[in-house]
């Protein structure tokens, strides 16, 4: 796979509820596995899965945010969360476990316009 | 043009695997080729050879194995996300000393390297979520 | 330009406006399964769908039937299943809203 792509994947709903943020962050582990050029945006509900001071146990869940500091071990690092996101749920990027980059709608749109392959999840 | 495709919900659950049957069908006889088909999350439930749908209803794991057989098109399914959903080949059966496995012909169980794979050498990437 | 495809009723879901709120001068936006919702006059969803000319809107058509819809035409045009394959290929990238 000497070929490199740019994949953006859209992080939009919050974590435990339903497998699919797990799943996606797994996608991202893939992708930079093969050289990939990954980005990854939380936006919506999906921000809520950068809360720090997750604490699973007691649902029989995998910890989220243990699942996302395996982003940096992969060398992830265009880690990108959506600004009008965070504000609309109260939260400020003190309340996040990750290193990200707050983006403005037009930067979201640049990042949309800007990859080659974008996964919803 | 090459196009794969992604899907996300389970066959008489979501519409998820009809709907994307019949894109895929219609992108074969417009002439562009499906590279791949990537089953993922419960989309996985498609390669289950177990499956008895009703008798007036379509029994999509037979579509999906007629398209790919006669167009020559990988089905890949993920394998975790298979394998805790209880679809197995005998390999998987046999590493986890199971009584017998599920996977339908022509579907394959490997990695999410495949849909990574799939991105790389498709120019179109569509997803059919839950 | 890319198509975004939205599987999920208005009235359920709040994906319609999050899509939209994405979307770039140029982008689709196609309405399937229960997305087709959205397309009906006289509804906040299909005042939102007035309210962004710079969209352009479609709707599945077997989708529409098989509920019992139909669309105007007018600001929403729908296509059949090869019209889907059309706009796939049409733009440059899918991204699909559920």
């Amino acid at each position: 796979m000497s070929v490199q792509k740019n994949l953006l994947l859209i992080c939009r709903k919050a974590p435990y509820g339903n497998a699919l943020p797990r799943e996606a962050i797994d996608i991202a582990l893939a992708a930079s596995a093969f050289d990939q050029n990954v980005s990854l945006l939380f936006s919506g509900d999906g921000v809520w899965q950068l809360l720090k001071q997750q604490k699973s146990d007691s649902i029989n869940s995998k910890n989220h945010g243990k699942v996302l500091s395996a982003l940096a071990l992969y060398g992830i690092e265009n880690i990108y969360v959506d600004n009008d996101s965070l504000k609309q749920r109260n939260l400020s990027k003190d309340n996040l476990l990750v290193d990200t980059k707050s983006v403005t709608i037009n930067e979201i749109k640049a990042l949309c316009n800007n990859c080659d392959t974008i996964f919803n999840f | 043009m090459i196009i794969s495709v992604v899907i996300l919900g389970a066959p008489y659950s979501t519409q998820a695997p009809a709907t994307a049957l019949r894109f895929a069908k219609s992108a074969i006889a417009a002439g562009h080729t499906i590279h791949r088909i990537f089953f993922y999350h419960d989309g996985v439930n498609c390669a289950n050879e177990l499956i008895i749908p009703a008798q007036d209803e379509i029994h999509l794991p037979n579509e999906w194995q007629s398209i790919a057989k006669e167009n020559t098109i990988d089905m890949v399914v993920c394998i975790a996300s298979a394998i805790k959903r209880g679809v197995i080949d005998p390999t998987e059966a046999s590493r986890y000393e199971k009584p017998a496995s599920n996977l339908k012909d022509q579907f394959e169980i490997s990695g999410l390297g495949q849909l990574v794979d799939a991105s790389i050498h498709s120019d179109r990437v569509i997803t059919f979520g839950p | 330009m890319i198509l975004h495809t939205i599987n999920k009723s208005p009235y359920s879901s709040a994906i319609f406006n999050d899509c939209l709120r994405l979307c770039s001068d140029g982008d689709a936006i196609l309405f399937i399964e229960d997305g087709v919702y959205a397309t009906q006059q006289g509804t906040d969803s299909y005042q939102l769908i007035e309210q962004h000319p710079e969209v352009n809107f479609f709707a599945l058509a077997p989708d529409l039937e098989a509920r019992g819809l139909t669309s105007d035409q007018a600001k929403v045009l729908t296509v059949d299943d090869n019209g889907f394959v059309e706009l796939a290929v049409k733009y440059q990238k899918v991204q699909s809203w559920y």
